[in-house]
Order: C-alpha cells, then structure tokens, then sequence
C-alpha cells in the first residue's frame, strides 16, 4: 500500500473519532455481550466439568435391595470400562443435634482418602479440621453449620438400611467439608421428617458394622474423557447401564440362592435344636412321671398303714370299752353280790342268839360260812376287777398314745398329698411350656420355610448423576443461561450489526466526491475498496477484540458469582469456546466489512466523471398524508418539513426504527425478565395461595397434641388439613421427562377453593373446583386429579390424560387430568382423600394446616406464628409473607444476568441514537448551515433535528414495545425451569421504563449532540455541494 | 470611547459629503479576518474599508481566494471580523452577540447561494415559506414567487427544477423576508450565461424596484458593469471602490 493511501487511510480513522468510537462501541457491545453470555455456559460447564473430574465424581450409583456383598463389588470392579468402584454404606436418619431432628445422610468415606486413591470418589473437600479416624468420629457438611466438637446422635428413624448396621450411635464433629456428591445446596429427599434432607455426615468404614455394602459409586474409564453434560455421555451412561443390568441381574439371582441357602441353613438349624429341646423335655417329663409316682406310692403306702394303724385302734379301743363295760358289769355284780352278803349277815344278824342252828332256817354257820365265802369271793373279785380296771387304764392310755400318733400320720400324710399334688401340677405345666416353646419355634421354622420360597430376588437400583439433586439443577441452570446466550445476545448482536452497516453506508455514500476522485487519478477499483475496507475492518476488529475481551473477562464471572451462593465449586474457569469466540470476532466485522463492500461496490459502478459531480439530491417527494389537505394544512410548518423528512430516507427511517426498537425491546425484556421472576412470588401467594399461615404438624404428634393445635389454630382463623407429598410424575401414554411434584390432599375437599385457588389454565377466569371437577374418569382404579400448568406442559399431558405417579414410598397410581390450573412455584396434583384411598390404598396423611388468618395483618400473623412454633407437636410453621420474600431472595440469583442485560440495552441504546443522530446532523451539515444561513435559531435547528429522531425514536419505541413482549416471552420460555412458572407478563411501570428511557435516551443523545450541530459553520453552506 | 465617537461623526460627515441623499448603509472599517490553522495564519482580509449607499447593486469583483467571500461572510453575519467594525445602518454588526447575529440574519439578510441550497424536500413554496415562518415582515411567499416568475412551479420540488428555476426560489426565499440587504454569492456561478443574465435582471430589477440594497460577489469582472458601485478585491486588500455613473443594462453586457 502507497504511503499516502496509508495516511489517508489513518486520516478517515482519525478525522471522524465520534463515528469511529460510535462503531468500536456498538461492535464492542455486541461482540462482547453476545462473546460474553455465550462463554458464560460453556465456563460454567467446563468449571462443573473439571469440578467433577478433580473430585470423581461417580458417574453411577447402585443399589440393591439386600445389600452388596464384596463378590459384587469384584463383579462391578472387573466389569468392562470401570475405572474404579466405591463400595459404602450409607443410610438416612434423623439425627438428634440440641433440639431438633434434622434428617442427615450418614456415608461412611473408603479407608484411604488420599487423593492418591484411584478408588477415592465423590470425593470431599476439607474446610475446617480433619477426616474422621475413630469409628466415633464424623466430618459433617458445612451447610449443616455445626461446629467441630459438637456431638450428634442417631436416632433409631431411618430409611435406606436400619440402624443396625451402625456401630456407633454418637459421632463427634472432627470436621466440616464440602463433598462433590453434592455441588448445589440441595441434599434430596425423605420419607423422613420434613421431607427434606438436612445435610450430610461422613464418618469412617470402621462406624458400621454390616456384611454388605448399600451402595456402591462407580466411575468409568471414558467419563473424564468426554463431557458429561453432552449427549455421548448419556449414551455411554446407557450402555453402561445396560451392562450392568445385565450383571447386576446374574448377580441379583446369586445373591438370592445364598440368601435363600443361609435361611434354609439357618433354619434347619434351628429346627435340629428344635428337635434337641423337644427330646430334652421328653426326656425330662418320663423323669418328673416316675418320681411322681414313687412319690405318690410312698404316699398310699403310708395311708394304708395309717388305715390299718387307725383300725387297730379302733378295734383296741372296742376292747377296751367292752372291757370297761365288762368291769362295769363285774363292779355291778360285785355291788349285787355285797348286797346279798349284807342281807345275808343282816338275815344272820336277826338271827336270835342262841337259837340253835337246827331250829333256825337256815344253819347260822352254813351261813357264815356262806357269808364268808361269799365275802372272801367278792374280796377275790373286786381284786380281780380292779386288776382288770388298772390294766384296762394303762390299754386307754397306750390307746391314747396310738391315737396322737395317728392323728400325726394323717396329718404328715395330707401335707405328702398336697405336696405331691402341688409338684404334679408344677411339672405338669412346666413340661407344658416347654412344648409350646417348641411348638412356636416349629411354628416358626414352618413359617421360615414357607417364607423362604417367597423370597424375592433382590433388586438393583441405579442412579445417574442425574439423579444427584445438585447435578440435577446445574443443568437448567447453565442451559437456562445457555438458552438465554441464544436469545438475547443474538439480538443485540443484529441490532449492532444492523447499525453498523448503515453507518457504513452512509461512510462510503459521503466520501463519493473522494472516491470518484481517487478512481480518476487512476487509483483502481480494488484499492479505493481496500481503502474502505481497510477502514472498516480495522474499526470492527478493534471492537470485536476490545469487545470479546471485555466480555468475556465481565459477564461469566459476574454471572457466575451469583450461582456461587448455590454451588460450591469454586471459582469459574473462563472457557473460551471456540464458535462462539469466531463469531463474536468474525459477524461483527463481516457485517461491517460486507456492508462497507456493498456500498463501495453500488458506488463504484458509476464512472469516476458522475462519481465526481455531486450527487443527484435525493427528490423531495409527497407523502400520504399531504393527500389528505384538510390534515396537512392544518400541520405547522415544521411538522410537514419533519414529515416530509421522515420519509424522505426511508432506509434511514427503517435502520432508526429497527435500532431503537432493537433497543426498547431489549430495555423491556431486560424490565419484563425481572418483572417476571420476581411476580412470581406475588402471583403465587396472591393469586393463588389464599392461606396465610402453613403449620406443619410433627409426625410424632400424639392426639392430645393434636386436638390442642387444633385448637390454638382455629383461634386464628379457618383452617384445613391437608396432606403433601412429594411424588414423581410421567405420563402414562407419551415418554415424557420425570418431574418431581407434590401430591396435595385437602382433608375437606369442599373447602379447598378457600385456601388454594386453581384458576383453570384453559378457561380464563374461572377456577377449578376440586369436587365439582369438569371431567372424570370411570376406571376405578384411576384417581381424578387437577394438575399443575408447568406440570401439564412438562409432561406434555392434556385435560382427558392419565399419568403416573410415584410416591416416594415406591407406591404407584395413575391419575386421571381432570383440570389444569395455573400454579406459579411447584408443581401440584391435587385429589380428593377418597382419591387418595381408592388408588394409593391407604388414607393420607394430613400434617399440614393451612390458615386463613382473620386478622391478616403483618404482626397478628406474627404473633400467630410466634405461638405456633411454640406449640407442642408442631414441627414448623411458616407465613406465607415470609415464603414470598424468600422466593423474592432466590430469584435474585437471576438479577444478576438480568442487570446485565437492562445495562447492554442501555448502553446499546444509547449508541444506536448517538450513531443514528450523528448520521443525520452528519448527512444534513450543508442543509442546516444554510438554515443557519437564513437565521435559524439554536431552538429552531434544535427543533428541526430533534423532533425527526424523536418521532423515530417514537415509532421505534412502539416498535420495540411489541418486539419486546415476544422476545420477552421467548426468552422467559427459554429460560424456564421445572419448578417454576414465570408469569409472562411485564408490568405496565415496565413499559412506561423503557419507553421513558428510550426517550430520555433519544433527548440526552441529542443534547449531546447539541455542540455537534451548533459547530456546524454557517460559512460552509456556500461551499459546492460534495 | 472618545475616539469613537469621532469617528461616528466622521462617518456621518462622510455621508453628507458624498452629496447623496442616501445614507450611508454598510460601513467597513479596517476590517480584518486571519484564519487560524494551527501555527499558520492565513490573512484573508487585511484592512478592508468601504461603504455601500442604501439601494445601490454593488458588486465586489476579484478572484478566487481574494477575499470577496470573507466580506460577504462578515457582512452577512456567519462569520466575524478579527479586527474592525462593520456597520449596517445605524447597527454595529461586529458588536452582535451570536443570537443577535441570528436574528440579524434572520430579519435583515436575505442570502441567495452560488448553488441555490434549497432545502430538497420542501417544494418552491415551501422553501420560501421557510423564511417567511420566521421573517418579522414577511411578504406572501405565492407572490414572491410569481414575481421571480415561478407561479406555475410552486409546488415543484427542487429536484424537478432546472438550475435557474432553482436559483430563482432562492432568490425567492431572500426576498420574502423582504430584507434589508440582499447578498449573493456568485448567483450566476452555477448557471449558464443566459440563465444567469435573467437571474441578474431579477436581482437588479429587485434592487431598483423595491430599494434593497444587494451587495453579490463574483469574479466575473462583466457583471461589475451593472452596477452602482464596484468595489474591487484582490488579495485580501480592497484595491477600488468605484461608483459608476451611468451603469450599463444587463442586456448591454456581454458575458
């Protein structure tokens, strides 16, 4: 290139900096912005990427129903493309930590934590203290805010495995980490408690005690070589999952035949020591029969004796009475006989003395002699008698004697007989008991074995990392970025573009005297387009690098920074992508550059002669509205000139419009997205939650407790139970994505319009009454249920559908779409507790009470909630102010992005105007130094620019209004996540925004421009037309 | 302050001397222009006096870079002496401040172009309307129209116009605001020598018939001709003013 041409060159750079920096400016925004929101994604996957490879992350997770024995983990170990496996243990509990329960994870970490082990995965990173080393000892997560030193307590409440495989029940904080197992704060879900999994606690090998392993975490050869975000991930993920289906299956039978052979082993066992007990009481009863009978017989001989002993007695004692009788009768002779003696010797005595014996009756000395006698006979009787008397006395008293002993012989003999009855019947029921024993436990081995034959094969489970509720939402969050890179920055990008290019034209249309003059003295086609390309390129590369630069050094980090405060992944590596890099630098410059061809090439056509002589001016010419005389007389002077003007340049015209609305529809989806995400919030707790105050009811709650809050809510307001639980959705005829959703129960049914208002996403304006539904199913086994708009479009189900759902409990129930209504924050389906029974086979359980608060005023509903919390069986109570705040919070992570996006617009705005302002002061320089001429006032001329961009401006406004609610709503789909459903609305204060910024844009532009115009030399209006 | 005053009743005096009852209308005195760029200074105008009567068609007549430009500039208010005064009347237009320059251009000027310079989008009329929307006594914009002989044109845009029509709505324009002065910058510059004859009748006839004062620049000596005073220009200098007697007709030049 000749030197001269080069200056000219630097002059046309240097002689026209406002035009020079409007281009570098408009390139450098849209290069930058469009470089930096589209490197945003990629960074933030290529930092998750190198997260997740520095960590090992496991690419998959099993589990199996009866657990993973070593064989297993050397099955999965040796199988094809496994890199390394973890096998641990791990359950769910609720942990003790000073007054609360909080649901953990308790994990037990491999022997060697050493980052030198390959089999170290999901590995943790240690921010305070130290791993656990004593089977006491737990590193805990630092979201859970416990600090070192702290003991926590298992409680027996546990899910996943029981908490006997648990050797410690108490752990003492030794550490505090972040583990990559969980990148967002999110922990998972429970059956436990709240719902809602607390934190985590790793502890060591040595803290459980188990024969088998719960899960085991593998990783594969080929998932650090390839991005786990992308579609080859997920096949290789498939294949992977089908092979190990396939083994996990051999393995599953395997481990059934052992189970099944340990319990048939255990149980012939049993039944042997069974059998051995059996023989033993056997044993035992002959034994307690024999001595019985011994007994007993001792005892019958002994009362025989007695018998024989009492009789003898008796008969004695018959004796002796007969002999007393007998002695009795002998004493009464005696007394006979002494009577007859005593008459006798009285009969003697009357004898007369000395009467001779012969003449006496009787012979005196016969009758002596006979008295004598008889005396002598009843001397020897009563001796007699009183010999038979003295050995009858001593036969009465050794008769007595006889009889005491006897007396004593019944009675030892009683005592024997009750004794023997007493350890008959002890005997009786202890050989008794000992055979129901073992009749139970041959009972029980009858059932062992029947039980035995039922036993399942055990099941494997498998998770992804998508299963991972952190990896899970990482995702959506950089797709939701990636998605908006592909909406927004294009845009903008066009719009700069666009400008560029009419500021080129106009560049190369204003230099047609100089071009024809160059190609007159002889400089050929190729150079003169050199030179504007040259101009051109070297403005547009300087932009696109100043820009992409620039822009990639802002907007990834700054975005990135605010999803720090939900991942913990450390800083974002800047990943420089690069398509996107080429088609930040390369579109801006092509666009500015091909531009600059076009106009040179049309202007080149013409020889150098016409070049040369000043253009033909572009004729004035009518417009439509002059057709109508009543309206264009009645227009000012300077309105018909604007008019007139406006659409005299219809491309310029066009280009002004299409930038500012370029702009305003930036402005307003920059508004709108904010609008959006923080109406939610609103919308959600204003249109449709009617309750004020949620209660959450402990699971623990006895009656009592409950009758109380029943109490103490109703103080308050209207209240309804109702029963929530978190459920997997599919729908049952489509393949459609599984989403998480809750599953809402209302006790009473017919009240629920009062706390939760289903508007009817397909009718506008009216609401869905959950027992007056629109349609019904007549399977019986099929739930009617309204759902949730975003579920409905998620799952793609239609009012008439069915889908699947599954309760956290692994219980399944088709419901039936009866009604779609619009719901903001979560997904619902909401069905009656009839519903609930007749497909889920239990009744719901109802721990939440909403409130509709009488007094709905910020401090009574505090008051309200101060009460609650203090209520016994309460677990939490929450306003529904407080959640509206709180979404208010979350929502701000997106501000960020949003900010950006309102400031690019801004900005951009503010150049497309200064750009297209300066093109028109620039283009019409020789038509306002001669208004000048002919004495037009600053005003006047300020007036006569000002009010045609500001019509433009206007038009462009209006333009961008309705450019702005599409793009909005593109990009508000775009960026939509699962939970949520952003209203797609903006607020009327948003248009009013961004038409006011518009227009102050439009007026501050122009003011500035004010020196420009005014600098405009009134002397150069005589000079000939260029 | 003295010597100004001096100098008033000397300009007065002069006027009285020349023995004409017309006033004396523009006064220059030792007016200078130096353009500055940069470390060069270019003296456009060095001292330049002379004074044109009420009414008179007065030509300055020099070459390119001579000078004549600055003049009219200066007098016509869109540029400013660097040293000297310059009355119009009993106004000093050196003293205006830029807004009063304004509304001096924009009452007392009327200014026709060597290349027209009509607004491209504004039809005949409309041009001419231009200036009677701001003129403080304006004539109506139809007739001045037709006087310059472009009745059947009015509603013509420029572009539909031959260079002379064009010249003619400039014309146009500087007389509907009914001015004081009229300036015309080589008006028959851009024309054809019979165009430009017609266009230099008009502003002749202009001049006579309703007493404007024209003051029109050119390096073509013949114009100089028709007119009652010549004022020659040559190097940034005045070299002669001259007052012609008996000026020619224009039909009598020959161009």
């Amino acid at each position: 290139m000749k030197k001269t041409f080069r200056k000219n060159v630097i002059r046309d750079l240097t002689s026209s900096p406002g035009r020079f920096i409007a281009i570098f400016i408009i390139i450098a925004l849209g290069s930058g912005f469009f470089a930096g929101i589209g490197m945003t994604a990629p960074s933030m996957k290529w930092t998750a990427e190198k997260y997740f490879e520095r960590e090992k992350l496991a690419d998959m997770r099993l589990m199996s129903t009866m657990g993973i024995t070593e064989d297993d983990v050397k099955a999965i170990a040796s199988s094809d493309g496994v890199a390394a496996v973890m096998p641990r243990y791990s359950l769910t509990a609720k942990i003790k930590y000073e007054d609360t329960l909080p649901v953990f994870s308790i994990i037990s970490l491999p022997k060697n934590t050493k980052a030198s082990n390959a089999s170290y995965l999901d590995r943790l990173t240690i921010l305070e203290g130290r791993m656990p080393k004593a089977a006491d000892e737990c590193i805990i997560d630092a979201h859970a805010e416990i600090p070192i030193g702290e003991k926590v307590e298992i409680t027996g409440e546990t899910e996943g495995a029981e908490i006997s495989i648990l050797k410690k029940r108490k752990f003492e904080v030794v550490g505090i980490c972040n583990s990559s197992e969980y990148i967002s704060f999110s922990r998972g879900r429970t059956a436990l408690g709240s719902g809602e999994i607390a934190g985590f606690i790793y502890v060591s090998e040595k803290a459980f005690d188990s024969d088998y392993f719960t899960d085991i975490a593998i990783l594969f050869d080929e998932s650090s070589k390839i991005s786990p975000f992308g579609s080859e991930y997920e096949e290789l993920i498939e294949e992977k999952t089908d092979e190990l289906e396939r083994l996990t299956e051999e393995r599953a039978v395997l481990r059934h035949d052992e189970i099944v052979q340990d319990a048939r082993d255990e149980l012939s066992d049993s039944q042997a020591e069974l059998d051995e007990a059996q023989a033993e009481l056997d044993d035992a009863k002959a034994e307690a029969d024999s001595k019985l009978a011994d007994a007993l017989l001792e005892i019958e001989k002994g009362e025989a004796e007695y018998q024989s002993g009492l009789s003898d007695y008796e008969a004695n004692l018959a004796e002796i009475e007969n002999g007393e009788a007998q002695l009795a009768k002998g004493r009464a002779d005696i007394e006979a006989s002494k009577k007859q003696i005593e008459e006798a010797k009285a009969q003697f005595a009357a004898i007369p003395p000395g009467v001779p014996p012969e003449r006496l009756p009787i012979n005196p000395d016969e009758l002596r002699a006979t008295i004598e006698a008889g005396e002598a006979q009843i001397a020897a009787g009563e001796a007699q008698l009183n010999q038979s008397e003295a050995e009858l006395t001593s036969g009465r008293a050794a008769l007595e004697a006889a009889k005491l002993e006897l007396d004593a012989a019944a009675e030892k003999l009683a005592s024997g007989r009750a004794e023997y009855d007493e350890n008959a019947a002890k005997a009786r029921t202890e050989i008794a008991d000992g055979q129901r024993e073992i009749d139970d436990g041959q009972k029980k081995i009858d059932d062992g074995l029947a039980e035995v034959e039922t036993i399942e094969t055990p099941e494997w489970l498998f998770f992804t990392r998508d299963d991972n509720p952190g990896y899970d939402g990482f995702k959506p969050n950089y797709e939701r970025i990636s998605s908006l890179a592909t909406t927004v920055p294009p845009f903008m990008f066009l719009i700069a573009a666009l400008v560029c290019l009419t500021t080129m034209t106009r560049l190369v249309e204003e230099q047609r005297t100089q071009v024809g003059t160059l190609k007159a003295i002889g400089l050929t086609k190729r150079s003169i387009l050199m030179k504007y390309l040259l101009y051109s390129g070297v403005i547009s590369l300087l932009g696109s690098v100043f820009g992409v630069i620039a822009g990639v050094l802002l907007f990834p980090g700054r975005i990135w920074h605010a999803y720090s405060q939900l991942y913990s992944m450390g800083d974002l590596q800047i990943h420089l992508v690069p398509l996107t890099t080429a088609i930040a630098l390369i579109a801006g410059i092509a666009a500015t550059m091909i531009a600059t061809f076009a106009a040179c090439y049309s202007e080149q056509k013409a020889p150098a002669a016409e070049l040369m002589r000043p253009k033909a001016p572009r004729a004035g010419k009518r417009v439509l509205l002059e057709r109508i005389p009543l309206l264009w007389k009645h227009l000012s002077f300077h309105s018909k000139v604007t008019t007139r003007n406006l659409f005299r340049y219809k491309k310029r015209l066009i280009m002004t419009v299409i930038g500012v609305a370029g702009c305003c529809a930036l402005l307003l989806t920059g508004m709108g997205l904010k609008d959006s995400i923080r109406d939610i919030a609103d919308r959600q707790y204003g249109e449709i939650v009617q309750s004020d105050v949620t209660v959450m009811v402990d699971d623990e709650a006895t009656s009592e407790e409950i009758k109380s809050i029943d109490k103490e809510v109703g103080k308050y307001g209207d209240y309804l139970y109702t029963s929530e639980s978190a459920i997997t959705v599919k729908h049952a005829g489509k393949k459609s994505n599984a989403i998480t959703v809750y599953l809402s129960v209302p006790k009473e049914p017919e009240k629920f319009s009062d706390f939760v208002i289903m508007p009817d996403a397909k009718h506008l304006g009216k609401n869905i009454n959950l027992t007056k539904l629109p349609k019904t199913s007549d399977e019986p086994n099929v739930a009617n249920g309204v759902i949730s708009k975003k579920l409905a479009d998620t799952v793609a189900a239609k009012v008439g559908d069915v889908v699947n759902v599954k309760l956290a409990s692994g219980k399944k129930a088709d419901i039936f779409v009866s009604g779609i209504a619009t719901n903001y924050i979560y997904n619902y389906i909401y069905i009656t507790p009839e519903d609930y029974e007749k497909t889920l086979g239990s009744e719901p359980v109802f721990k939440i009470i909403m409130l509709k608060s009488d007094d709905t005023s910020k401090p009574a509903v505090d008051a309200a909630l101060t009460k609650f919390l203090e209520t016994d069986g309460i677990d939490y109570a929450y306003s529904s102010e407080e959640m509206k705040e709180l979404m208010n919070d979350v929502s701000k992570n997106m501000g960020a992005i949003i900010l950006l996006i309102r400031l690019m617009a801004a900005a951009l705005a503010i150049v497309v105007l200064y750009n297209l302002i300066n093109i028109n002061i620039t283009e019409r320089e020789r038509e306002i130094a001669t208004l000048k001429v002919l004495g037009y006032k600053k005003i006047e001329l300020f007036r006569y620019i000002f009010s045609e961009s500001m019509i433009l401006t206007v038009m462009g406004t209006i333009a961008g209004l309705f450019v702005g609610i599409a793009l909005h709503s593109h990009v508000m789909n775009a960026v939509e996540i699962d939970e949520v459903a952003f209203p797609k609305t903006i607020h009327p204060l948003s248009y009013i925004l961004a038409v006011l910024f518009t227009l102050i844009c439009c007026l501050a532009v122009n003011i500035m421009m004010q020196p420009k115009l005014h600098r405009i030399e009134p002397v150069s209006s005589l000079k000939s037309p260029e | 302050m003295c010597y100004n005053f001096i100098e008033e009743i000397v300009r007065v005096h002069k006027n009285e001397e020349s023995g004409r009852l017309m006033a004396n209308f523009i006064d220059f005195q030792d007016v200078s222009k130096i353009y500055k760029s940069g470390e060069v200074e270019i003296k456009a105008l060095a001292d330049a006096s002379f004074s044109v009567m009420e009414g008179e068609f007065c030509v300055i007549v020099g070459a390119s870079g001579a000078g004549k430009t600055t003049i009219l500039n200066i007098l016509g208010g869109i540029d400013r002496a660097t040293t000297g005064r310059i009355h119009l009347g009993e106004r000093e237009i050196s003293a205006l401040s830029e807004n009063e320059l304004t509304l001096y251009r924009r009452t007392d000027v009327g200014f026709v172009f060597q290349f027209y310079n009509l607004i491209q989008n504004l039809t005949a009329l409309e041009n001419v309307e231009i200036t009677t929307e701001m003129g403080i006594d304006p004539l109506d914009p139809t007739q001045v129209l037709g006087k310059v002989g472009l009745a059947h044109r009015i509603d013509n845009f420029p572009a539909q116009l031959s260079g002379g029509e064009q010249q003619r709505v400039s014309i146009a324009r500087a007389l509907a605001k009914n001015p004081k002065l009229l300036l015309c910058d080589e008006p028959t510059g851009a024309l054809d020598d019979d165009t430009g004859r017609h266009i230099l009748q008009l502003l002749h006839d202009t001049c006579k018939e309703s007493g404007t004062t024209v003051v029109l620049i050119t390096h073509n000596s013949v114009i100089a001709e028709v007119a009652d005073r010549v004022i020659h220009v040559k190097n940034g200098a005045i070299t002669s003013t001259e007052l012609i007697e008996n000026p020619k007709a224009i039909s009598e030049i020959d161009w």
